[in-house]
């Protein structure tokens, strides 16, 4: 029974530490808050110990994956690994911390950093480790590094992911600190309500006596536990604005002597560098933890519908489990990383905190205060893989909308081509080159081959096509042949229609599994056609995320202030939507020697345009990240209804 | 005084972000008074505690009990004089053993209507914990089972979300539950003891039957950790790792410390939590005898790079462990965990041999392992010998892009 005496007065002695409003010790060189030491448990309360009711991780040794946290020196070996292993992964260090330790980040992606007709690659930027004790961090971030790896030689998404996209990993920002927790796994300082230092250590190491100096990693010289820079207040975006941050170097969410004085702030600025910036279109800081999305609103309507868009698709992967937390528009921020990339680049940018959503009860923990932090070893492959599967969805989305890319249609019999069209790169665009365009003949059966300029479908372990977690959109696309004055026939289209063997038309895909499909059909006897008649083969199709096709692939889509650029939901029409593509045009005739007639009207495009979503510059309204969504979401329906 | 009329006030329905168990968001530069179904935020400058009171009444819904206070209040309130002698109280019950007299005094303070509510969490949340090791007690589960179908009164922001997200001051709740828990693993260790000292080899079967994560496990391993080392029941458990792995935690405390056939059954068979740790209490073994249970847990996947890595840190005792490491430097699968585990050495001698092997290495995925050697060694020596290799003609373009 003494243990439970001995509890209380530890409790009473962590109680020692007084708080301002803020959530600020007041009396950090009290020794009755200073010099109390802490020690989690998995379930002995006696003494100074707290239990958490399940085993205190300890770090582990290991490159790859197990159930529990790598050691620093295992995750940094295995990063090194994958850069020394893979032509397409390139390590840089892109800063030192204030002890001087190496801050890398790596680039998944391969050398041209062009797409693969051209383009320049968009980039993605995915940050980790910011806050050191958050440990789900580092190996979340690490996770999807190592899976986005191991898809590299997978022919379709992990493939064309490395050669469309430059994917930034830093996996262990404030390593100081990083190293600092693991140090000391199961120990803390000062009180249970506001653990410090040691497993609980939050901000880098900075001392404030001693500008550009570190304090002594120590636990047990308690002078300067409670010192340290939160590297996500020192962004110069909302810098000391809006009260998220304080100015006392002893407070967790110190924001630093200036803007960006840290080193740790501004290797964060060199690892986006490596996209290069201007390329960026997304970027993520993990953290943990309550299992939410905290993103800041830019009040650029179009930027904010965007990132609430992509927030929702990637949400949708789980279920829901994570939340939605959108900041209020135009609240300029307070410093953090996500302000800094969302504001400076008006690109989808978030804080990630990563689960538990309450705290260590959810694992059947004792709920004590900050346990939220200790994730049990065991629920960590778990969470890797949920957090990779949110982020391929969202990594996936912001490459931008699918465009198609070559229609090849022969006759089955004889598989002689009577159509071949490709959209080919041109100055300043997309030409589409029709190299053949024969008519097609009443009561003929043909096989259509379509092409698109990215994969389609996830595919399972097994090879077939499946949807992937959260996809709305249906598994096979709607394709019409249509033909003004005889009427329009829906092409039959399936999930086995689209493609994973290579090869190109007539029965592979064109560039990575699934980014084509094939069907057949047979022209109706009674559309014989006397004159020539122009056709159009309307293509309705959403990618895996529910992306619309860019209606007009001669432009194409890019990001830039906020909102896709280049993407048409019917020719001359942009927007951040798509619709329906009506460039592939073949034609009908009896005679075999008929000359192609003046291109159809495509139907789908009938009607009122689509209006892009208002707005567009700083100061909308925002706010209206839901609303906006359903205005995608009308939109999107319009169309649809529109071409029937 | 400022008026109220000049605060900005802000209610967000509880549903209206579609999600109905957060409690955001506080926009930011707002001191939150919330009460749970409604949100109710004011702006930091209206730091008058009778305006944030009168809004907070005025703002809360018939039914809300559940407030958010700044972390200052919250603890302010859960320290006070009431709260400390409660708890004193409290404590006293719990030394003398007496789980009836605890939970009679905690229910009589707990009523005390100047106990404030967040005096009321702490109350609760000791009592809670100090249940969980005193005799078990009707009452006191009947105790626990209500509070742990109760919510805490008091949240408080948390400090990574800048106010998006609040958690509570003192979860009462969780702790009771685990405190129940804790109570039936006691019971089932209490009621497993004499057999564990008996060292009686069918509880390893019932263990296996009772599947993992029962309270049957976790009160055997409690019976265990007070128990001499087993012989026949830490066997029978080995034994029955082949078909169950989850049972490694339970094998490694019924023969702590571990004998070599423990260690080995575990290694080979356990889960890979338990596998773990086997291989780190290798430590304690001759390094020849460590070498070979390091090389067995090898031919896992999941556990070989441990294995690997640890086996590095015996080479200064043992050459046999760098030469196993350095034929391992080809394998796709283990090279790179070798590498890293050499260059735990990196004494120059390596360093040179690494260097002169990386010259004329044919193999490609060899070459990089080696260039890995030199990149984790970190040593001034590396440095210079990748230098060197970085203007060799001889190693491949490739190889010589990775030494940076």
């Amino acid at each position: 029974m003494a243990g439970i005496a001995l509890w209380a007065c530890s409790t009473a002695a962590g109680a020692a530490c007084v708080f301002d409003s803020q959530g600020t010790i007041t009396n950090p060189s009290d020794p009755s808050c200073r010099d109390v030491m802490l020690t989690y448990t998995e379930s002995d309360n006696t003494g100074s110990n707290v239990a958490i009711g399940y085993p205190v991780p300890v770090p582990v040794d290991s490159l790859t994956p197990v159930a529990g946290f790598r050691t620093w020196d295992s995750l940094h070996a295995r990063h090194q690994a994958l850069d020394a292993t893979f032509e397409f992964v390139t390590g840089t260090v892109v800063g030192r911390t204030i002890s001087g330790r190496e801050i890398w980040a790596y680039v998944i992606g391969d050398a041209d950093q062009l797409t693969a007709d051209g383009r320049p690659e968009p980039a993605v930027l995915l940050n980790g480790g910011i806050h050191a004790r958050e440990w789900q961090s580092p190996e979340a971030v690490t996770g999807v590094f190592e899976r986005l790896v191991d898809m590299a030689g997978d022919s379709g998404i992990g493939q064309w992911m490395v050669e469309n996209m430059t994917v930034i990993v830093l996996p262990v920002h404030n390593v100081d600190g990083f190293i600092s927790t693991q140090r000391y796994p199961d120990r803390v300082t000062a009180s249970v309500e506001q653990p410090r230092e040691g497993r609980m250590r939050r901000k880098n190491l900075a001392t404030p006596f001693a500008p550009g100096s570190a304090i002594d990693q120590d636990i047990d010289t308690t002078g300067d536990n409670f010192f340290g820079v939160d590297l996500n207040r020192n962004n110069a975006r909302g810098f000391g604005q809006n009260g998220g941050s304080s100015a006392n170097p002893v407070s967790l969410v110190y924001r630093g002597s200036s803007a960006t004085s840290e080193p740790e702030t501004r290797a964060l600025m060199s690892a986006a560098a490596l996209g290069p910036e201007e390329r960026l279109r997304f970027f993520v800081d993990a953290h943990s933890f309550t299992q939410i999305f905290i993103a800041p609103m830019t009040g650029n309507t179009r930027r904010d519908a965007i990132t609430t868009r992509l927030a929702a698709q990637m949400r949708a992967t789980l279920n829901d489990k994570y939340v939605w937390g959108p900041g209020q528009p135009g609240s300029q921020g307070i410093g953090t990383t996500a302000d800094y990339f969302a504001f400076t680049f008006q690109i989808p940018s978030w804080t990630l905190e990563l689960e538990p959503r309450n705290g260590g009860a959810a694992y059947g923990g004792t709920g004590v205060s900050h346990s939220g932090f200790i994730l049990p070893a065991s629920e960590v492959p778990r969470m890797q893989a949920e957090v990779f599967t949110m982020t391929l969805a969202g990594y996936y989305l912001m490459a931008g909308h699918p465009a198609v890319a070559a229609m090849d249609i022969r006759l089955s019999d004889s598989g002689e081509v009577v159509y071949r069209a490709d959209w080919v790169r041109s100055a300043g665009g997309r030409r589409l080159d029709v190299s053949v365009n024969r008519p097609l003949a009443a009561g003929h059966t043909y096989r259509l081959w379509l092409a698109f300029d990215k994969p389609m479908r996830w595919r399972s372990h097994a090879g077939s096509v499946v949807a992937y977690p959260g996809q709305r959109a249906a598994l096979a696309p709607e394709l019409v042949l249509e033909v003004p004055a005889r009427g329009a026939l829906p092409l039959a289209t399936d999930a086995g229609a689209w493609l994973t063997v290579p090869g190109g038309a007539p029965d592979g895909y064109l560039r990575y599994a699934t980014d084509a499909l094939a069907t057949e059909f047979t022209v109706p006897t009674d559309w014989a056609a006397g004159a020539a008649t122009g056709a159009v083969v309307s293509v309705t199709a959403a990618d895996m995320t529910g992306l619309g096709l860019d209606a007009d692939p001669s432009s194409p889509v890019g990001f830039g202030d906020g909102h896709w650029t280049g993407l048409e939901s019917a020719p001359d029409n942009s927007g951040d939507v798509g619709g329906p593509d009506c460039s592939f045009k073949p034609f009908l005739a009896a005679d075999p020697a008929a000359e192609p007639p003046p291109t159809a009207t495509c139907t789908a495009f009938a009607g009122t345009p689509v209006p892009p979503p208002s707005g567009g510059g700083s100061g909308g309204g925002g706010g209206g990240g839901l609303g906006s969504l359903g205005l995608l979401g009308l939109g999107a329906l319009a169309w649809r209804r529109r071409r029937r | 005084m400022k008026k109220i009329t000049k605060a900005k006030v802000f209610r967000i329905p509880f549903t209206a972000s579609g999600n109905d168990e957060q409690r955001y968001p506080a926009p930011p530069g707002v001191s939150v008074v919330a009460f749970r179904k409604t949100f109710v935020g004011v702006e930091t400058s209206m730091r008058n505690p009778l305006i944030l009171l009168l809004l907070s009444l005025a703002a809360a819904p018939s039914a809300a009990q559940e407030m958010v206070l700044d972390r200052a209040t919250a603890m302010k309130a859960a320290s006070g004089p009431a709260t400390q002698g409660a708890v004193a109280v409290v404590s006293a019950y719990a030394k003398r053993g007496d789980a009836p007299g605890l939970i009679a005094s905690a229910r009589r303070l707990a009523a005390n209507p100047d106990l404030e509510p967040a005096g009321r969490d702490r109350l609760y949340a000791e009592a809670a914990r100090a249940l969980a090791v005193l005799p078990d007690h009707a009452e006191s589960r009947g105790f626990l089972e209500e509070l742990a179908n109760r919510e805490s009164a008091v949240w408080i922001p948390v400090e990574e979300t800048a106010g998006h997200v609040q958690l509570p001051l003192y979860d009462f709740a969780a702790q009771a539950r685990y405190s129940l828990r804790a109570l039936d693993v006691r019971a089932a260790a209490d009621a497993m003891s004499a057999r564990v000292n008996r060292d009686d080899p069918g509880l390893a079967r019932e263990a296996r039957d009772a599947g993992p994560n029962s309270v049957f496990r976790d009160g055997l391993a409690r019976a265990l950790t007070e128990a001499r080392p087993t012989t026949a029941l830490a066997a029978s458990l080995a034994h029955e790792l082949r078909g169950d792995p989850t049972l490694g935690r339970l094998a490694l405390a019924a023969r702590d410390p571990a004998d070599d056939t423990v260690l080995m059954a575990v290694i080979q068979n356990g889960d890979l939590e338990s596998s773990l740790r086997a291989v780190t209490l290798t430590r304690s073994r001759p390094s020849a005898d460590a070498l070979a249970m390091l090389q067995q847990a090898a031919e896992r996947q999941d556990l070989a790079s441990a294995a690997i890595l640890e086996a590095g840190g015996r080479q200064a005792e043992n050459p046999a462990v760098t030469g196993w490491l350095e034929s391992l430097l080809g394998d796709p699968q283990h090279g790179a965990s070798a590498a890293a585990s050499l260059a735990r050495r990196s004494d120059s001698a390596l360093v040179d041999r690494v260097a002169a092997r990386l010259a004329r290495e044919p193999d490609d995925l060899t070459a990089r392992h080696l260039v890995l050697v030199l990149r984790l060694s970190g040593t001034p020596a590396a440095d210079r010998a990748m230098a060197g290799l970085r203007n060799d003609p001889a190693v491949p373009a490739a190889i010589r892009g990775e030494l940076r």
